[in-house]
């Protein structure tokens, strides 16, 4: 279970309530780090460790709604379980489509905590490894040049070499040449691998918030 | 009541004429009801006798009829003490019955003997309120001729004359004798008519001046007597004499009637037997004061049993009479009836306690109204530990099942579960005393933590209202003197009208501030200020009028049952709008006997 190292990250107003997730939650072997505000979790360093945030919506200052958007808004992919006092329908509409992993009311049953923990962690390896591979395909697609990426767009726009250089205005000798860097330098075994390529450049981080920002770059 | 007939209004006049009061008062009298009859069926001679009588200014008395019915002038009142007006038209037996062995035989010998006789230095013991006099005088008794009568006398006619004067003058001449066989003793003619004439010369002037003095106090005494005589009978309080052990010896008219007993059933009686029995004691222990002289005098309220076994409250006003230098005989009790005060303040009392129990009733009410507003944030209190409870005990059986079980985890988590069941248990505590309905009880509170207190049961309203909560309480706070449900009840008040009056404002930053100090020498100020809509600066005490509020759904009763609750503590509460957004509620508390929090 802990082959790879996790943190689970509880934030919780109440002492006794953050002791007692912390023991049930340490009992299955994960590491635990606790916090009593939203303020408090966000001064410390967790982007770099896998893990998920086990967050009390209703604390003191910051909520931990208000926690969930500002994470969004950092671009910060951690899952989040959601625990509430009662509850309550739209509230939970609103953390589950903002893409909270789960929203459980106290008392929780341990079993339906621990699930969602394991659930959550599943998600941020996913979730790590798909932006690892979007880093580096990032970095192939960024040492392409201008003309390289012209040419890639137009390969997976299904274009045949001879439309390209029709469109371009070059030879199709130099399509072949280019599209032979393009698909060495992305390390494309085929067309399709490289469109895979291109769609997954061209989406959403992996889960949640919306990413516009990269949308725009790969045109 | 009478039954004269027309010719006996038309006589009786004439022989009632003038006679200053005790005409008067032969006028009003039905002497039908007497021995002697209706006046018209007077004979001519008692007529006659009776206008004579009232003419004179000699003390005069007239005994008629074989019964002796009693009759006399405005000079003879001084001679009856008490027994007037009773005495007019009273048989003289029944009159004088205490002194009748020796005043009756010579009225009895002048009436059937027809000779007149007199009475010297006589020694008779009259009833006087406020002090037993010797009186020494003399009586003459004089048979009335009448041809109407049975055997010719009608009656007895008698005079008194004081005859202390003549006392005076026999001791003088005692003195004299005593003197004289003294002067047998000289050797010399000249030792023998100095010594006396010197000695005689110097007494004659003593003895002048002593009996002119006498004379004056005399005079004085008379005067005197005749005065408090009318004081005593016409006093609208109750006056009445009594000997040192508590026997009654006189009463006058206003006492006889406070108690519903004559002052001859009172004579039997000492003032213990008519006090009421829960007062005795206390009325019997100043009374041993006052004999033993540690006080001059004592004033009790106390309670008199009617002889129609009612009871009436008095204030009484005990003295002893001091008669020159010896020691007092009597004490005098000057009984004021109180008991319409004492009603009204039992009145009043009740109407005061109706009135607490009925703004106690509405304090319960509020509170419970209160309570029902605050549901959800209870609920919130009491699941939060028990979830703590539930997620503790999951985490305990884990560390025990596992293959090696984790022991001082499972100890802990064990711990935590006591500790946050206790907590909901508190929580459970605190809100069943706001809901009980219990008399208060002021005993020294902790206001910090009372505030602390008050403050997690609204933790959710202030949540949901995105309130920002800052406590500013002092450390060394006196503690203060009160009812804890009470004054939670008006702190419960104050902050949810702080939280809904921040609710209103859609902008600006919602702040609560809590702060508690110590205020001059002996109180303490909690300042409850919000940044709320705020009061109008001339609305600041209209808010704690009943039935005035802001709010749809309140009934406006919370500031006034507030500021009840404090004034009962004997404290202040008020309100002043903030020079910024917002208001500022004050109250004071009395602190508790020279305690501190810590």
């Amino acid at each position: 279970m802990t082959e790879e190292r996790t943190i689970v990250y509880v934030v919780d107003d109440d002492p006794a309530t953050r002791d007692a997730l912390s023991s049930l939650i340490r009992s299955v072997g994960f590491q635990v780090a606790t916090f009593g505000s939203a303020d408090e979790f966000l001064e410390t360093d967790f982007r770099d460790t896998p893990g998920c945030l086990v967050l009390d919506i209703r604390l003191p200052g910051l909520s931990g709604i208000d926690l969930q958007r500002r994470l969004t808004e950092m671009g910060v992919d951690l899952p989040i379980i959601f625990i509430t006092g009662h509850g309550d329908i739209p509230l939970a509409v609103q953390v589950m489509k903002a893409g909270a992993v789960e929203l459980l009311t106290k008392p929780v049953r341990d079993e339906d905590l621990l699930d969602a923990i394991h659930q959550a962690l599943g998600r941020d390896r996913v979730s790590r490894r798909e932006r690892l591979e979007k880093i580096e395909l990032r970095q192939r697609f960024d040492s392409l040049t201008r003309r390289e990426r012209q040419v890639m767009h137009l390969i997976c726009d299904g274009r045949l070499n001879k439309q390209i250089a029709a469109e371009l205005g070059i030879s199709e000798v130099t399509v072949k040449l280019h599209r032979a860097n393009v698909m060495r330098k992305m390390k494309a075994g085929s067309v399709a691998g490289l469109v895979g390529m291109a769609t997954k450049l061209a989406s959403k981080g992996s889960q949640g918030g919306t990413r516009a920002r990269r949308r725009s770059a790969i045109r | 009541m009478t039954t004269q007939t027309a010719a006996g209004r038309a006589t009786s006049p004439d022989c009632l004429a003038g006679g200053g009061e005790m005409g008067a008062l032969m006028r009003s009298i039905a002497w039908s009801q007497t021995p002697i009859g209706a006046v018209e069926w007077w004979s001519p001679t008692l007529r006659t006798m009776v206008s004579y009588l009232l003419a004179n200014r000699v003390p005069m008395l007239l005994w008629w009829g074989p019964s002796f019915c009693q009759l006399y002038n405005d000079a003879f009142l001084p001679y009856l003490g008490a027994k007037h007006p009773k005495s007019m038209g009273q048989p003289a037996g029944e009159c004088w019955a205490e002194n009748w062995h020796f005043i009756g035989p010579p009225i009895e010998n002048a009436f059937r003997s027809g000779a007149a006789t007199w009475t010297e230095d006589m020694f008779l013991e009259v009833q006087r309120p406020w002090f037993a006099e010797e009186a020494r005088w003399r009586i003459g008794y004089r048979p009335v001729m009448d041809e109407t009568a049975p055997n010719r006398i009608g009656g007895v006619a008698a005079t008194v004359d004081e005859i202390t004067e003549k006392i005076i003058s026999e001791r003088r001449i005692v003195l004299l004798r005593d003197l004289g066989s003294r002067s047998t003793g000289a050797t010399t003619a000249e030792q023998a008519f100095h010594r006396p004439v010197t000695n005689l010369t110097e007494l004659t002037e003593q003895l002048a001046a002593g009996r002119q003095s006498l004379e004056r106090s005399l005079e004085a005494l008379r005067e005197s007597e005749a005065r408090w005589r009318a004081v005593f009978e016409n006093s609208a309080a109750g006056i009445a004499v009594t000997d040192l052990r508590g026997q009654f010896q006189a009463v006058n008219a206003a006492f006889q009637q406070m108690l519903g007993y004559t002052e001859d059933e009172l004579r039997s009686l000492s003032f213990i037997d008519i006090t009421y029995e829960e007062d005795r004691d206390e009325n019997v222990s100043a009374c041993s004061d006052l004999l033993s002289r540690k006080r001059q005098y004592f004033q009790v309220e106390k309670r008199y049993r009617r002889k129609d076994g009612g009871f009436i409250w008095v204030s009484v006003y005990v003295s002893l009479i001091s008669t020159g230098a010896g020691t007092p005989r009597l004490a005098v009790a000057v009984a004021q009836d109180i008991t319409e005060r004492k009603r009204a303040e039992e009145r009043r009392r009740q109407a005061e306690e109706a009135l607490q129990n009925a703004q106690a009733e509405l304090a319960h009410v509020t509170r419970l109204t209160t309570l029902g507003e605050l549901s959800a944030s209870i609920a919130h209190e009491v699941n939060q530990p028990l979830g703590a409870v539930v997620t503790d005990g999951h985490a305990c059986l884990r560390w025990l099942y596992k293959a090696k079980p984790n022991l001082d985890e499972a100890r802990a988590a064990v711990k935590r579960m006591i500790q946050e069941a206790t907590h909901a248990s508190e929580v459970i505590g605190r809100i069943r005393s706001l809901a009980r309905k219990s008399p208060p009880r002021m005993i020294p509170l902790d206001m910090n933590q009372a505030i602390v207190d008050v403050l997690t049961l609204l933790r959710h309203p202030l949540f949901q209202n995105k309130v920002v909560l800052k406590t500013e309480l002092v450390a060394d706070l006196r503690q203060a003197q009160g009812d804890l449900v009470q004054l939670q009840q008006v702190m419960v008040n104050l902050f949810m009208n702080a939280i809904e009056s921040m609710a209103m404002r859609i902008d600006g930053p919602r702040e609560l501030i809590v702060a508690s100090q110590n205020h001059g020498k002996d109180q303490i100020v909690i300042q409850v200020r919000d940044s709320g809509v705020g009061l109008d600066h001339g609305r600041t005490e209209q808010i704690f009028k009943p039935f005035v509020t802001s709010k749809s759904n309140g009934l406006g009763m919370g500031l006034s049952i507030s500021r009840s609750i404090i004034e009962a503590h004997g404290g202040r509460l008020s309100a002043v709008p903030n020079d910024g957004p917002g208001a500022t509620f004050l109250f004071s508390l009395r602190a508790a006997e020279d305690r501190r929090v810590k």
